[in-house]
């Protein structure tokens, strides 16, 4: 008889049109993406014969390792920069003005930044310019450093640009909620800033930095726009190989473009299961502690 | 024990703190009272050493601790709120500050559980901050404070966000604890009562300033300027320069004649209760713009007009109306 | 007051933050209105508006930037016609699988939505949503309503309750309540609702070409080729329309709450917060 109190069914009622929307475009897709990857192409008999041929390929390889080496390092990179960013300067990111510019690099698509990178750090861009200014380089080709090739520099500082204002915005409502009264008690028991720190604000921290992170690891892992742009031919991100495979001349590799994307969200999927478990304990005590 | 020479705090050209000089010996609790905003967290805070000093001195058991950074100071400080670290439990809590003066484990867990024994608490040791009541919360907070064993504990309104039962019984029970300890203590509180019963001095302190020092009941019975009479005293002001304690005053119906010696106001009865077997009488007096409290054993009703009586050689004279800081 | 090292270390990063912030807006500008930048030019030897008439005077640019608002609006309503009653119901009610639902929500975020709009392809080619503007406002969605829940369930959460019950309590219709309560207190997560789901619109360039086909050309159709050409005025030109496009947006929101009186409050909350 609980099912028809009127108020215990109206969360679900104000929940019912997003949970339609989002599970029928994820449920359905995401089945129709594994089915297509388990299907032989002509025939549609079942099939695991695309997930075989896709780990003995080479490519693939190469193309997952690429991915999970800027994916990885690129969200390390922005979590820490914009950790420090916000601690040191949270009392400046809390006026207004100084908020709406962090905004500013959201505002911009991803591949606008990847061609402000290339504007920046390309073998003719400014910086190159600048160099040879200062005497550094006499000409184009003696620019040391290359978008594309430095271990894919390019795509990881595109990213970092991107996402460190993102982190800065999902701790700064942290910060605000920390009272001086906290770090007082801490101080006045005999720690230093350090354990402040280490007392006060990482508890409160650990749990959206790993949320942030994860966020930002299951885009860079999975997203298209910027290393179509910065990427190079050989290896490709997983994503842009996937697109490459999927709209090739037959549709004899769609199958295996289904995989390379089914195999990234299990990685993804693991990744934040994973975390989510490590997290969930001390989550529970601070979201009641406050 | 703790001494504050001539301490002046400004901030944005502010003056949050002016001149604040005060003794405290050791083992005694001094009440620190008046209008929020008037210095009180600051000073706490800058005994505490949050707060830096530019002018003025602070003396701790004979050494000035004037430059010390907060972690070297013998001194902890407590607030409205317990600021329990809510991802320890309570015994977690309570060892903190004995983990960072790396005291060995077994040791410092035994001496916190003897401080929990002795503030009651010994049962919720291993319980999480959020499972306790508000009372509870503050115990332990309090517990933390005294188990290493400071020269001196700032309280800053332990009380204030308390129901009123939970904090008439916390306020003999921390004064107990802390003449057991023998612990000296600043207690800063906006409410008179507590002032009276926590404390074994009273400082008056408004606008950055202190005005008047001295045992609690001295201190009421004898206000020696309008800014302790105004916050701490009871009585009626006259033309900010002539006080008329409550002690004195006398509650009369309309029809009584006064004689010569007496002086006499006119008041309207806004409201009457009764409490602990004696009938109160709200009384405002409109030409002063006060309101006062009389017990009185007079039937009167609501609304009716009263007079207050009090023999002229009762009014006294408050010595410096500006409130000026007198040297000590 | 003399500034300490620490303060020193501080104002440099600052410095540097500011850098890192306008010195891509400023340079995107400069390039828009160079005629002649050649390396190892630090600027432009010579101005001209070239590369912005040549962006306004091509009719696939401006049908570009139209459907690009048509799609980008479209997913801004739906989202908050979706995420308004969802976030309202995470922020006020305790239920049973309740963190559940919230998992449930964030999936998108974290299922990639390439694998997501593969899957769909076929499908949406069968019902005709495939190279189709309606299917490509369908499948933005996906990278936006997750955070649109996010932002408008901390707004209500901000905000609390007792208003709103309070506007009910003093005769107010649920519908009343909403419009005269509601929306100026939530004002702010309003806003940035507003900005982040169109700005995520209008950056998606696989998602588009996927559904879209080819079919549905929107300004992020047009830049792609411009990116792999060599003239870098029309596109740094091209690139600030994507920056100006969510700003304009937003400006005109404000203009349209300023008039209709509603953000009184906000104005006060926004320097608090």
């Amino acid at each position: 008889m609980k099912w028809f109190n009127p108020e215990t069914i109206k969360p679900w009622l104000l929940l019912l049109p997003s949970v339609i929307v989002i599970g029928f475009l994820v449920g359905y897709g995401v089945w129709e993406a594994i089915a297509e990857s388990f299907r032989e192409w002509e025939t549609g008999k079942w099939t695991v014969q695309y997930y075989e041929e896709l780990l003995m390929k080479e490519a693939f390889w190469d193309s997952l390792f690429l991915s999970m080496y800027i994916a990885i390092s690129s969200t390390l990179a922005s979590l820490l920069i914009g950790l420090f960013l916000t601690r040191v300067l949270q009392r400046y990111f809390m006026n207004y003005r100084w908020k709406s510019l962090v905004w500013l690099p959201m505002l911009f698509p991803h591949f606008v930044a990847a061609y402000l990178i290339i504007l920046f750090l390309s073998e003719s861009g400014i910086l190159s310019s600048l160099f040879y200014h200062f005497g550094w380089v006499n000409e184009i080709a003696d620019f040391p450093f290359s978008i594309q090739s430095q271990h894919s520099a390019g795509i990881i500082f595109t990213y970092i640009w991107k996402e460190v204002p993102f982190v800065i915005l999902m701790l700064l409502p942290i910060y605000q909620q920390f009272s001086p009264e906290e770090e007082a008690t801490v101080r006045t028991l005999g720690g230093n800033s350090w354990d402040v720190f280490k007392t006060t604000e990482w508890p409160s921290l650990f749990p959206v930095l790993i949320e942030t992170g994860i966020i930002l690891f299951a885009f860079t892992l999975a997203a298209f726009e910027v290393p179509s742009v910065l990427g190079i031919t050989y290896p490709k991100m997983l994503p842009v190989l996937s697109y490459q495979w999927f709209f090739e001349n037959d549709w004899s590799n769609r199958p295996l473009a289904m995989a390379v994307m089914i195999i990234t969200t299990l990685i993804i999927l693991f990744i934040a299961f994973l975390s989510f478990w490590v997290t969930q304990r001390r989550r529970m005590h601070i979201a009641r502690g406050r | 024990m703790l001494e504050c020479k001539n301490l002046s705090i400004s901030y944005n050209g502010k003056k949050i703190l002016h001149r604040v000089s005060f003794r405290v010996t050791k083992g005694d609790i001094m009440c620190i009272i008046g209008p929020s905003g008037g210095g009180k967290t600051t000073l706490l805070r800058t005994i505490a050493g949050l707060v830096p000093v530019k002018e003025g001195q602070i003396v701790l058991g004979g050494k000035s601790v004037t430059r010390h950074k907060p972690e070297h100071r013998p001194v902890v400080l407590m607030f409205q709120r317990s600021v329990l670290f809510p991802h320890m439990t309570v015994l977690e809590n309570v060892n903190y500050g004995l983990k960072l003066q790396k005291i060995p484990r077994e040791r410092s867990q035994q001496m916190s559980m003897d401080i929990l024994k002795r503030v009651g608490m010994e049962d919720y040791f291993h319980v999480f901050p959020y499972e306790l009541s508000g009372g509870q919360q503050q115990r332990v907070a309090f517990a933390r404070a005294l188990v290493i064993k400071p020269k001196l504990l700032l309280f800053d309104e332990p009380f204030s966000s308390l129901d009123p039962v939970l904090r008439m019984s916390l306020r003999t029970w921390v004064r107990n604890m802390l003449k057991d300890e023998g612990m000296t203590a600043l207690f800063v509180t906006h409410d008179k009562e507590e002032a009276m019963i926590v404390g074994d001095q009273i400082a008056v302190m408004a606008n950055g300033m202190i005005h008047q020092t001295g045992s609690p009941l001295e201190v009421y019975k004898y206000p020696d300027n309008l800014v302790t009479a105004k916050h701490y005293s009871e009585g009626i002001i006259l033309e900010d320069h002539y006080f008329i304690s409550s002690r004195f005053l006398r509650l009369r119906n309309q029809s009584w004649q006064g004689n010569e010696n007496e002086f006499t106001i006119r008041g309207t009865v806004l409201g009457k209760w009764m409490r602990s077997a004696q009938l109160f009488y709200q009384v405002e007096i409109p030409h002063l713009s006060q309101y006062i409290i009389m017990p009185s054993e007079e039937e009167v009703e609501i609304e009716e007009t009263v007079q207050l009586t009090v023999e002229k050689k009762y009014i006294s004279e408050l010595n410096n109306i500006n409130g000026e800081v007198r040297e000590c | 007051m003399k500034p300490s090292i620490v303060q020193l270390v501080k104002m440099f990063l600052l410095g540097c933050v500011f850098f890192a912030l306008v010195t891509p807006l400023l340079l995107l500008l400069l390039n828009s209105f160079a005629h002649e930048w050649r390396w190892p030019q630090i600027i432009p030897a010579s101005f001209s508006l070239r590369a912005w008439s040549v962006v306004f005077s091509d009719p696939h640019i401006w049908s570009s930037i139209g459907w690009t608002v048509l799609i980008g609006s479209m997913v801004v309503c739906l989202n908050l016609l979706l995420g308004l009653p969802a976030a309202k119901a995470l922020a006020y009610y305790e239920f049973k699988g309740k963190s559940l639902v919230e998992t449930f929500l964030l999936l998108p975020i974290l299922i990639p939505s390439l694998a997501i709009g593969m899957g769909l392809l076929l499908t949406m080619i069968r019902v005709g949503l495939a190279d189709h503007w309606a299917g490509v406002v369908l499948i933005h969605l996906l990278p936006t309503l997750p955070y649109t829940i996010r932002i408008l369930r901390a707004g209500y959460e901000n905000i609390g309750a007792g208003y709103e019950e309070a506007a009910r309590n003093l005769g107010a219709s649920s519908w009343k309540a909403f419009w005269t309560i509601t929306v100026p207190l939530l004002f702010p997560s309003l806003r940035a609702v507003l900005a982040l789901t169109f700005v995520i619109s209008l950056s998606q360039y696989v998602l588009t070409a996927l559904i879209g086909g080819g079919q549905v050309v929107t300004l992020a159709m047009i830049y792609y080729p411009y990116l792999a050409g060599i003239d870098r005025s029309v596109t740094a030109a091209l690139s600030l329309l994507f920056v100006l496009l969510p700003i304009l947006l937003v400006c005109i929101f404000e203009l349209v709450s300023h008039l209709s009186r509603k953000v009184v409050t906000t104005n006060q909350m926004r320097d608090e917060t």
